[in-house]
């Protein structure tokens, strides 16, 4: 008879997710209803260390698939660990975080294993013995409460956030029990993350922001923007035409159709003022617009206005603030 | 799928009351359906560069069933409202209008695209969808003697939001003021006091939104004395002549090229100067199709001395959309899959130097094309009314 409620332990370079603890949490509440086990699946490598102190969130068992395959994620490592050490103990219920990797996971595994998987869940409760999900459907109207009373383990992810996590119990230990990993052949081959790091501010957030637009006549062009931005400690956006261009990416994009920002200060370079980019910044306390045609229509909107070539006026304009500011 | 000898498979999950809040809201007309796939074989979308998901008979199928999965940002909301497969549907379904009542089912919950939901909120605090000033409305007629309208004057020129505030739409505005004008039209402006007419609004699904929109424009309007109302855009038209009535409406509604077309006729309006230009009519979908206006357009054109008119392959019931309809105007659609990009692409294969169109939303989608197919030296785009002005 299947039993035990596991969970999956999301890690990123040994450092555990949140969703992981609100699982635990929740999964905690589910096994003593059930009088069963709760047990914490944790894969990675070099990562036994992180074991015992899943017992203090409510584990009672800790599965430690250790590999250097399991380094970074890959869907078939740990897919082939996860669906092979299910198949040696025959849990009775498998939960995941419903983030990137564990919606990956939990369809590879739930296929693995031949078993149903409710995606998404909003909620989980035990109903005659049953474990019962909740997933929001019609983006958000209406709830479906499934179970998947036929097959086990039963499988779910749930989304981040919706649990919390409980008090934890200093002290409390679990069993850590090393299994191997059995990882099978993995034909993803992850060479190296590349994160996207930036020490400018999110553009939604930033106080200030330098966009440029068509005017920049090329992507290498924006390197005078990011150099004022950094002075003025801003984020860099563009506008629609920008982005058209291919210079900058849509998560740069200012506009209706793009981001809406109220920063205290906008700098507008070589933009021409459409409306679908005023929509997206008209409500900034001070706009301040560079461009070479007087008659543009980012100057009806500006606070101040500079009729002049950018690339002539945003360097004068960086030295100006630099000093300023050191001063 | 059969694998490791059990049956994989994944539940469907039907709800009659999807169905039922697809009627309720007024879509009844999805029961009439019969899946032939004559609107998705002629959608717009399966014309574009890069294809996209979105299949208009599919959601029909998944809306009337009541499953999951219809509703997102791109698959219920990509629907531009063109019309095509409406002029199409050999049940007569008016799709535009079921597409508007499954979205209103989702925009009750909130479950709108997210540039969507900026839109809303402007048009409850501004009276406009482009998070500008309510009362900079008349801001397009600085410098400009624009009259006003009273009782005894025979039209009010209604301007729409676009015209109102975009600067390059603002041009468009005051042509046509200056052709009424040299027609000696009796006509006059209410200004800040209007709010948007809220057609492509209700096509979001905001119905709550578009009937105070609605009422507060038809009080407006009736206690200002007005008749008769000249529009600027086919949006403003097509809801003030079909969806304000229901609202209790009685007003002549007409596109300023249908009236001016009317006054070339009785000789109160000419065009002498020489507009020496090859100029191809983009047909916009509101005029066209949904309102049925096909020759005031060409007629006027072909009234301008030297202007060599064409017209694109595919051209009145069959004209292609600029993409902008719908609420799509406030929502990204990447470059290569915008309607608007075909379009500038075969004008500037047929020898164009101007892509003349009568709707503002038209002319923002296709500018941006223009710029983004790098053609914006070569080619511009212009209103209908502009050429004509230049022509006086």
């Amino acid at each position: 008879m299947a039993k035990g409620i596991w969970v999956f332990v999301e890690q990123r370079d040994g450092k555990i997710k949140k969703v992981t603890y609100e699982l635990l949490s929740a999964g905690r509440k589910v096994a003593d209803g059930l009088g069963e086990e709760l047990c914490a699946v944790l894969p990675g490598n070099g990562v036994a260390g992180l074991a015992p102190a899943l017992g203090e969130y409510g584990a009672d068992k800790v599965f430690v698939l250790e590999s250097g395959a399991l380094e970074k994620y890959t869907t078939d490592g740990y897919a082939n660990a996860v669906a092979s050490l299910a198949k040696q103990y025959e849990p009775g219920a498998i939960l995941m975080g419903c983030t990137v990797a564990g919606r990956d996971l939990a369809a590879q595994v739930a296929q693995k294993l031949g078993t149903g998987l409710m995606t998404d869940c909003t909620d989980m409760s035990l109903e005659e013995g049953q474990l019962v999900f909740t997933r929001p459907v019609y983006a958000g109207k209406a709830f479906v409460k499934a179970s998947c009373p036929g097959v086990r383990p039963v499988m779910a992810t749930i989304r981040p956030n919706v649990f919390s996590v409980g008090e934890t119990q200093p002290g409390r230990s679990a069993e850590v029990v090393s299994a191997p990993a059995d990882t099978g052949e993995i034909r993803q081959v992850i060479k190296d993350v590349v994160l996207q790091v930036s020490t400018r501010p999110e553009l939604t957030e930033a106080d200030a922001i330098v966009s440029g637009g068509r005017g920049m006549k090329g992507p290498e062009n924006f390197k005078i923007l990011e150099e004022l931005a950094d002075v003025l400690g801003a984020a860099v956006g563009a506008s629609r035409a920008a982005v058209d261009a291919g210079w900058k990416s849509h998560s740069f994009q200012v506009g209706q159709t793009g981001k809406t920002v109220s920063p205290v200060l906008y700098i507008a370079c070589g933009i021409s003022g459409a409306i679908q980019h005023l929509a997206g910044m008209s409500s900034s306390k001070c706009i301040v617009a560079v461009n070479k045609d007087p008659e543009a229509n980012i100057f009806k909107v500006a606070d101040y206005g500079i009729v002049g070539d950018l690339f002539d006026v945003v360097p004068l304009l960086k030295e100006e603030f630099k000093k300023k500011l050191e001063s | 799928m059969e694998k490791g000898g059990k049956q994989m498979s994944e539940p469907l999950m039907l709800f009659d009351e999807v169905r039922e809040a697809i009627v309720g809201s007024g879509g009844e007309e999805i029961q009439l359906c019969m899946q032939c796939g004559l609107c998705t074989g002629s959608c717009p979308w399966g014309r574009t560069e890069e294809k996209s998901d979105f299949n208009v008979r599919a959601m029909f199928h998944m809306g009337r069933l009541g499953y999951d999965g219809y509703e997102s940002d791109d698959y219920l909301f990509a629907c531009t409202t063109c019309n095509q497969c409406a002029v199409l549907c050999p049940r007569g379904i008016k799709i535009p209008g079921v597409v508007r009542s499954m979205r209103s089912v989702i925009c009750e919950t909130g479950g709108i695209p997210k540039n969507l939901k900026a839109v809303l909120g402007s048009i409850n605090s501004q009276g406009n969808p482009w998070s500008q000033e309510k009362d900079e409305r008349t801001a397009w007629t600085r410098g400009h003697d624009v009259p006003e309208f009273t009782p005894d004057k025979e039209y009010l020129l209604y301007v729409c939001c676009t015209s109102a505030y975009d600067g390059r739409s603002q041009k468009v505005a005051r042509a046509v003021v200056e052709l009424l004008e040299a027609a000696g039209v009796s006509f006059g402006i209410i200004g800040n006091e209007e709010k948007c007419c809220g057609e492509s609004v209700r096509k979001i699904g905001a119905e709550d939104e578009f009937g105070n929109l609605a009422r507060h424009n038809i009080d407006l309007f009736k206690q200002r004395g007005v008749k008769k109302i000249i529009t600027t855009s086919p949006h403003c038209l097509f809801t003030f002549k079909n969806e304000y009535p229901e609202q209790g409406a009685e007003f002549e509604v007409v596109h300023y090229t249908e009236l001016l077309r009317d006054l070339v006729a009785e000789g109160r309006l000419k065009f002498s100067r020489p507009v020496s230009k090859k100029v191809i009519y983009h047909e916009p979908c509101y005029l066209g199709r949904h309102s049925r206006v096909f020759s005031a357009p060409r007629e006027l054109m072909g009234a301008v001395p030297e202007l060599k008119m064409s017209e694109f392959g595919g051209n009145m019931d069959y004209s292609l959309c600029c993409s902008g309809g719908g609420a799509r105007i406030w929502m990204e659609t990447r470059a290569g899959q915008r309607f608007s990009d075909t379009k500038v692409k075969e004008a500037s294969e047929r020898g164009s130097e101007v892509i003349a169109t009568a709707c503002p939303y038209c002319i923002v989608m296709l500018e941006d094309s223009l710029k983004n197919q790098n053609k914006d030296e070569e080619m511009s785009v212009r209103d209908i009314s502009e050429i004509l002005r230049e022509s006086l």
